[in-house]
């Protein structure tokens, strides 16, 4: 880490700009790497999940926006963000617009957690394993927000069955972890990488001694993430997807 | 607990078109529900009244969009034996066929709508394949997918011509069928979420006027195709269940797809064997029922379906009454989904195929 920080500031003073500008662009360039990498992680999945669906009901997937349908995700947000972000009567103002926003903020605290690699991680303290599973369960709290500001009951029965639902799944997941935490005996999440690096590659993972856990976990975050068939809170065809019924455009979209 | 009281519908993905059910909740659990039909009202008994017999043909394929050969035959028999006409054979091995192919194309439908209900997304593609099917033959002989208006009083629009595409069509549906089967029968999702759901005992299903396979399911043998003069010379079985459950008649519309295709095994060799169809021409222009009252069913993939006609020898009926199997099944409703789940109640209300342009005509 020190060695390339600096590189950089070694690189700049040799086009003559100062220390500062490289003090600040050096945390903010891979900050904008990840992003963009993300963002192309997900529209690549997005993709392939839509192609796939498409291939399983007889249908071909998106194919017109680009080749082979790559721009399809792409032309729905932008679609998303053109619409109109209707507010209908009767709802809470201030948390009807704030649920989809709150929604966002655990993405970037969950990426600042990751190790990237073994020193270079953006929030590096001793116990951040406890921060990111709690981070993980604040979009529960925005559906159940939303659900409860959009005034209409579908909504609202959608949020509470995805509250019982994450309250139900949601002890397994964190015992999944502490069996992790309790291997590598830490619960900083570059320690517990670190403890599982071996001769052996692959074999020296966590997931062989944790089989059992590993599995739970797999059903657990299904559950957490509503997808079939743990989509009860969304339920289409009874709740007409459930929390989110009532929102409309990029509010929307934020909350996928 | 407070009670919620909670709209489902008219405007409801599920409630297969304009069904509005006013439940009341408590948590998720229903205490009373209370059907509301005719949001898709379009008067079909009283144009009737207003229309000569042969301008009201083309309306009643719209009474069951999914089932309109159904509708058009029920009108075609009755005025056909008020007029004494009889129908050649082959005019009938042609009218069973289609009403066949419909009935499979109906419950296909059926059962592709249903899982949709139950939250399985594929199973309506693969429905849809299949129906495609049926619809395009359909097209290529009426010149419609839908709303095909082909039989007519005395006989049939035109011939009927390219066999073979129904021999392709009874090849490929069993195979098809078992792979639904094995997706979807014994899946494990599936069975919990309808066995033992909506269960239905004989005796509330008759006092409720229940017919077709919701009550053949709660193992009364009640199929008018028995003693239908058009399945006169065609051997089928009845298929009655004893489960009760929505499970049940998932089952039971699977294996009346198959007898269908048994069914139309046979007539695809009685229509080989002759060609030409000799009709009764019936002037349209001049069709006057003599008086009195004449009354005809059929069974329909949605239950019994009975046609009322009061003649007064005018060129109109004097009055006109549907009997359809799906209003009785809105009203089951009440009765079926008290004390169930929310969740639930989607997938009981979708077991008992439910049309809403049927129920309220």
């Amino acid at each position: 880490m020190n060695y390339l920080y600096h590189l950089y500031i070694e690189f700049l003073s040799k086009h003559g700009i100062s220390q500062i500008f490289g003090d600040i662009t050096f945390y903010a360039i891979p900050l904008v790497i990840i992003f963009v990498a993300l963002l192309i992680v997900i529209l690549a999945l997005v993709l392939i999940e839509r192609k796939l669906l498409g291939f399983f009901t007889q249908r071909k997937g998106p194919n017109r926006v680009g080749i082979w349908g790559v721009l399809q995700t792409v032309a729905d947000a932008f679609k998303l963000l053109c619409k109109e972000n209707v507010t209908p009567k009767g709802v809470d103002r201030v948390l009807f617009n704030l649920a989809p926003i709150l929604i966002f903020i655990p993405i970037p605290v969950a990426l600042g957690l990751i190790p990237y690699s073994s020193e270079f991680t953006f929030m590096d303290f001793g116990t951040n394993l406890l921060l990111y599973v709690a981070i993980a369960t604040l979009p529960v709290l925005c559906i159940l927000l939303g659900g409860w500001a959009s005034n209409n009951k579908y909504s609202l029965m959608g949020a509470m069955r995805n509250v019982s639902q994450i309250l139900a799944y949601e002890l397994p997941i964190a015992f999944t972890v502490l069996s992790v935490a309790t291997l590598a005996s830490s619960l900083n999440l570059t320690q517990i990488t670190l403890a599982q690096s071996s001769k052996y590659g692959v074999l020296g993972w966590y997931i062989l001694p944790c089989i059992i856990g590993f599995v739970i976990m797999f059903i657990s975050i299904l559950a957490e993430l509503n997808r079939c068939p743990f989509d009860l809170p969304e339920a289409e065809s009874e709740l007409i997807c459930g929390y989110n019924t009532e929102y409309s455009g990029m509010r929307f979209a934020m909350f996928y | 607990m407070t009670k919620l009281k909670l709209n489902l519908g008219p405007q409801h993905p599920s409630t297969h078109g304009v069904l509005r059910l006013i439940l009341e909740l408590e948590g998720e659990k229903i205490l009373s529900c209370e059907p509301d039909v005719g949001y898709l009202h379009r008067g079909m008994e009283k144009m009737a009244e207003k229309l000569s017999y042969i301008q009201y043909l083309p309306l009643v394929d719209r009474i069951d969009y999914l089932a309109g050969f159904f509708y058009s035959e029920l009108l075609c028999r009755t005025v056909e034996k008020a007029l004494d006409i009889e129908l050649s054979s082959r005019v009938k091995n042609i009218r069973v066929l289609m009403l066949e192919l419909n009935r499979i194309a109906s419950h296909l439908l059926w059962i592709g709508a249903f899982l949709m209900d139950l939250g399985a997304v594929s199973p309506f593609f693969y429905a849809f394949r299949e129906r495609e099917l049926i619809l395009k033959y359909f097209e290529k002989v009426t010149g419609q997918r839908m709303m095909n208006n082909y039989f007519v009083y005395g006989g049939v629009r035109r011939d009927i011509f390219d066999l073979e595409d129904v021999e392709n069509i009874i090849k490929i549906l069993p195979s098809k069928l078992n792979d639904y089967e094995k997706i979807i029968t014994d899946n494990p999702i599936f069975i919990q979420r309808t066995k033992g759901k909506g269960s239905l005992n004989s005796d509330v299903a008759l006092n409720f006027g229940i017919t077709g396979v919701n009550l053949r399911t709660s193992g009364i043998n009640l199929d008018i195709r028995s003693n239908d003069y058009l399945y006169k010379d065609i051997e089928f079985k009845p298929v009655v269940l004893l489960g009760k459950d929505a499970w049940c008649r998932y089952k039971a519309r699977i294996l009346e797809i198959k007898e269908s295709i048994n069914i139309i095994k046979q007539i695809l060799g009685k229509l080989k064997q002759s060609t030409g169809v000799e009709q009764t021409f019936v002037n349209p222009l001049n069709i006057k029922l003599p008086q009195g009252e004449y009354y005809s069913e059929i069974e329909a993939p949605r239950g019994l379906a009975s046609v009322y006609i009061k003649s007064t020898e005018e060129k109109t009926p004097y009055r006109l009454k549907w009997r359809t199997g799906s209003y009785y099944s809105v009203n089951l409703l009440r009765k079926l989904l008290v004390g169930e789940y929310l969740n639930d109640a989607i997938a009981i209300a979708g077991s008992l195929d439910i049309i809403l342009p049927e129920v309220d005509k």
